[in-house]
């Protein structure tokens, strides 16, 4: 096989090359940057409205911290030549979500309203990769304020489809090869979901396990900061970089994460598959391509067995967590009025944003009853497996549109009936809800040659039990290392 | 004004009382007519504070409207049959 370009590399390529001297940080960062000059800035300003005029760059970064980056990377080699290599990620350029802090550096949160904020402080994420050695090199695209499927970053497999949201930017531009690696957030599924419609390996981590210090808040009992890169073992290192205690976040866990890379050995390991999930995908193509990812499992000896999770509210209680957190969290916004800035597609958003606030507090707290209800449920079906698995999402890509200055994902023609989907609990929501880690891995791909993912969830605490998984897989198989080709399809 | 506790007990209560008391008349009324009158939304609204960007009818509807489906989720969410011992995850912490 020939070798793969520099820029599609693994973590571990990476560094292999780094630290054999057969290329320099800043020779690095700097193919970094000309491949980002060059494929995906837009002939508009970000961040933005939702926008069809791209002329065929992908838009996946809101700031290129070009000069930080440089001076980073000299920073790397001297010290590589002086012997010193800090970790694994020393010396290797990172995408970053436009909600973390970066000193010096502007972080928007997506939104107009900060379109000039410049913070004097790190997220803590970003210390930890400093002291990791890492290149900070540019500030993600996302949806306003953490909104899903509403950034301006478009899917390299296919520029007319959604990357889904909201972390779109970091995932797009791993798989496009410009980045290193990234950083994502997800509340309800902003790490997995965009990891499965552009096919690159996103780990949301547990609950507390990465403190969110210095990240946009969208919701305190729900956030969570997460790696993304081109393979399993790429997250596994970097979430050893950036988890940890931290007393700044109320959430953090005093719980270390140190990474096994492996080989895994799954013979005789039990995987629990959430087999309902598997009947929303409506056709018969991508169901196959699902059926064979298990067999894959099923052939490295994993012992698999259906399970099924209860149906709850999961939806209301998103609903109802969600908008009276992120109420009170923007309160400001409204109180002094700059909430009219907010893009015009968020004005709906913004709407539940203030009811949420109106909510009598009983109801805020019916909703962590039943919530605390599922944890106990979902905690003792995934305890009895040492991981479950579902589709991360039942369908390839669906047609990005934007109207009224709304991106609407176009509904397509494999999406399952809405009675359906309201009868099948999904193991993505319940997950983010009671704070399991969940890996999506890309597994194969639709008649459209869109990707398609599995998502792996593990007990709390258990993110090593999912990476052997999707390491496993990914040594029998090869997905996690198709590229989409520029000049990218139309 | 300086309130003493009692005074200050007084009006909290009071206002405690009217604003879930507007909730449920919001909820009353998305039972009974599928909707949520305005008036009642601007009830709500004031109790807040500032009526910020929803002074304008073709926000406010969309105000209007987020209370509705808030409404809805609260009956989905009430009907929920829970054990009288489950507490709710007020502080969510795993480690």
């Amino acid at each position: 096989m020939a070798q793969e370009a520099i820029h599609f590399m693994t973590v571990r390529e990476l560094a292999d090359q780094l630290t054999a001297g057969a290329v320099s940080s800043v020779e690095l960062t700097q193919h970094y940057l000309d491949r980002a000059e060059e494929l995906d800035i837009p002939p508009f300003e970000l961040p933005s409205e939702p926008r069809l005029d791209h002329e065929g760059k992908l838009a996946t970064m809101v700031t290129i911290a070009r000069e930080h980056a440089i001076e980073s990377a000299e920073r790397a080699d001297t010290e590589l030549r002086a012997g010193r290599r800090r970790s694994i990620l020393h010396g290797i350029p990172y995408g970053v979500k436009d909600l973390l802090d970066t000193a010096g550096i502007r972080t928007t949160w997506g939104s107009g309203i900060f379109r000039d904020r410049v913070p004097d402080r790190n997220a803590a994420v970003i210390d930890s990769l400093e002291e990791a050695g890492a290149v900070l090199m540019a500030k993600m695209s996302l949806g306003e304020f953490a909104g899903g499927n509403t950034s301006s970053a478009l899917n390299p497999w296919k520029l007319d489809r959604t990357s889904f949201g909201s972390s779109s930017g970091t995932v797009s531009a791993a798989v496009a090869g410009l980045i290193g690696f990234g950083i994502g957030t997800e509340t309800g599924g902003s790490i997995v979901f965009p990891a499965s419609a552009v096919g690159a390996s996103g780990l949301r981590p547990t609950f507390g396990r990465v403190s969110r210090f210095g990240c946009m808040p969208l919701s305190w009992s729900l956030d969570k900061i997460g790696p993304v890169g081109r393979s399993a073992e790429d997250c596994g290192y970097i979430l050893e970089q950036i988890s940890g205690y931290d007393a700044r976040d109320d959430s953090s866990a005093n719980r270390s994460f140190n990474f096994q890379v492996g080989p895994p050995d799954l013979r005789g390991k039990k995987l629990g598959v959430h087999r309902p999930e598997f009947g929303l995908s409506q056709s018969e193509h991508t169901g196959r391509v699902f059926q064979e990812a298990l067999d894959a499992f099923a052939n490295m000896g994993v012992i698999l067995e259906d399970i099924s999770f209860p149906l709850r509210p999961t939806g209301a209680l998103f609903t109802t967590i969600v908008t009276a957190e992120s109420g009170t969290i923007f309160r400001p916004l409204f109180d002094d009025g700059r909430a009219a800035g907010m893009f015009t597609f968020n004005a709906d958003r913004a709407a539940g944003w203030m009811a949420g606030r109106m909510m009598p507090v009983a109801d805020y707290l019916t909703a962590q009853r039943i919530r605390n209800q599922l944890r106990r449920e979902a905690d003792e079906i995934v305890s009895r497996y040492d991981a479950v698995i579902a589709p991360t999402w039942p369908n390839g890509a669906a047609l990005r549109e934007v109207s009224q200055g709304w991106p609407i994902p176009a509904r397509n023609e494999w999406e399952p009936p809405d009675e359906l989907s309201a009868q099948t609990p999904r193991l993505n929501y319940i997950a983010n809800l009671v704070g399991h880690p969940g890996l999506a891995i890309p597994c194969g791909f639709d008649e459209d040659g869109l990707p398609l993912s599995l998502q792996i969830v593990g007990s709390a605490f258990d993110e090593q039990a999912v990476l052997d998984f999707g390491m496993g897989f990914q040594r029998e198989t090869d997905w996690h290392l198709r590229r989409p080709q520029y000049p990218w399809r139309e | 004004m300086q309130l003493d506790r009692r005074q200050f007990t007084k009006i909290a209560g009071a206002g405690g009382i009217a604003i879930g008391a507007v909730w449920q008349q919001a909820c009353a009324q998305f039972t009974e007519t599928g909707e949520v009158s305005p008036e009642t939304v601007r009830t709500l609204l004031d109790a807040q504070g500032s009526r910020s960007i929803y002074d304008g009818s073709e926000e406010f509807e969309k105000l209007r409207r987020a209370v509705e489906n808030l409404v809805r989720v609260r009956s989905e969410l009430r009907s929920f049959p829970l054990d009288e011992d489950e507490q709710p995850l007020t502080v969510f912490r795993r480690g």
